[in-house]
């Protein structure tokens, strides 16, 4: 039965330091859990570094979203009861200006009131799937989404979404409006990727870049370029890897290509 | 014939806490690993617990009291192992039959039988 080395405890923990997962109660468990994954795939015969990618593979995408909400349910709450206290702020606000109006109603335009209420009127309703490709003129799309062989590891695996075969440095758009949530670096995986949040039930991934153009909280429009195409994680030639994420499940990104 | 694994899906999460109790119930003490492993070969495959399920349920356990955890180093890393408590294996008692009810009535409402 292998053991980790130092060496290697310390590269799975920078990479969970790389997750955010590096701390909150789940910490010691998620390390061991990784470590025993790696060792069993060593004990297969298997290198380190193959025998890591393929436990990040199931690790990383499977669930991570709903450990790292399980981490930050404690800021959450935080953020929920800060909210609540900027609506209520907000809505004395809207009250006082509607009231203002009413009094000024009979000289003036009531201009104040409907600018208040639109931005949040808009917020509320933006709900929109991706509509186009995050690349443009000819794309080929060299790996579809569902079971195949996968190219480095040569076994029979789940593909979260599709490839596009593109040249290095090529354009990459953001396929729908939204707020970038994730501006990540993963040599032994995605590589450099960007994660967009569009509304509430869409999310975009977009991996594998050369170029990250957007930071965390950026808001960006349909089509506005984010990045450009690469080869930065485990990957074997330049290629833009898009993902589709529909209420937290990776659906076929080819269905959302065109309106 | 390859066998998809069902990973943790919303019948699996139902079932979660009853399938930990029960694995603690016969094999004593486990880590969460562990418990991946066992579930996988019990289930000839069939399941397959996922770390974002199964943590947030083990710790869900332990705050309600069912459950406690120890610590033992293995090397340079932390090892935390799981165990049962007394309200614990009451519990699993409990709930083992709540689903072979669940099971019955489910049989009964998939396959009904033909009117005599």
């Amino acid at each position: 039965m292998i053991q980790l080395n130092e060496q290697q405890l310390f590269s799975i923990e920078k990479i969970l330091e790389e997750q955010g997962l590096n701390d909150g109660p789940l910490k010691e468990e998620l390390l061991d859990h990784l470590c025993c994954q790696v060792e069993q795939a060593m004990d297969g015969g298997m290198l380190f570094h193959q025998a890591l990618q393929q436990s990040l593979d199931t690790f990383q995408e499977d669930e991570m979203k709903e450990l790292q909400q399980h981490f930050s349910n404690n800021s959450n709450q935080k953020r929920s009861i800060m909210m609540k206290v900027s609506l209520f702020a907000l809505s004395v606000l809207l009250l006082v200006a509607i009231n203002f109006n009413r009094n000024e109603i009979l000289d003036q335009e009531p201009v104040e009131g409907p600018e208040l209420v639109a931005p949040i009127i808009s917020h509320v309703l933006l709900a929109d799937p991706p509509t186009i490709s995050p690349l443009r003129g000819d794309v080929k799309i060299t790996s579809g989404f569902g079971m195949r062989l996968h190219p480095v590891h040569k076994v029979k695996k789940q593909h979260k979404g599709i490839d596009f075969k593109a040249a290095m440095g090529t354009p990459v758009y953001a396929t729908s409006g939204g707020i970038v949530k994730k501006v990540g670096n993963m040599p032994k995986g995605y590589g450099k990727h960007i994660i967009i949040e569009h509304d509430d039930h869409f999310k975009t991934l977009y991996a594998q870049l050369s170029q990250m153009d957007v930071k965390v909280g950026d808001e960006v429009k349909r089509g506005d370029q984010i990045g450009a195409v690469g080869s930065s994680g485990l990957s074997t030639a330049p290629h833009l890897h898009y993902e589709v994420i529909k209420d937290g499940v990776r659906v076929d990104p080819e269905e959302y290509l065109r309106p | 014939m390859y066998i998809c694994p069902m990973k943790t899906n919303e019948l699996l999460r139902g079932t979660l806490k009853t399938i930990i109790l029960n694995l603690l119930a016969e094999h004593g003490r486990m880590y969460g690993y562990e418990m991946v492993q066992k579930v996988r070969e019990q289930s000839a495959g069939a399941f397959e617990l996922t770390e974002g399920a199964l943590y947030p349920a083990l710790h869900k356990l332990v705050a309600d009291g069912l459950l406690v955890t120890e610590k033992e180093m293995i090397g340079k890393r932390v090892r935390k192992y799981y165990r049962l408590t007394p309200v614990g294996s009451e519990a699993r008692i409990d709930k083992v039959h709540e689903f072979q009810k669940f099971v019955r009535a489910m049989q009964l409402l998939l396959n009904p039988k033909p009117a005599t």
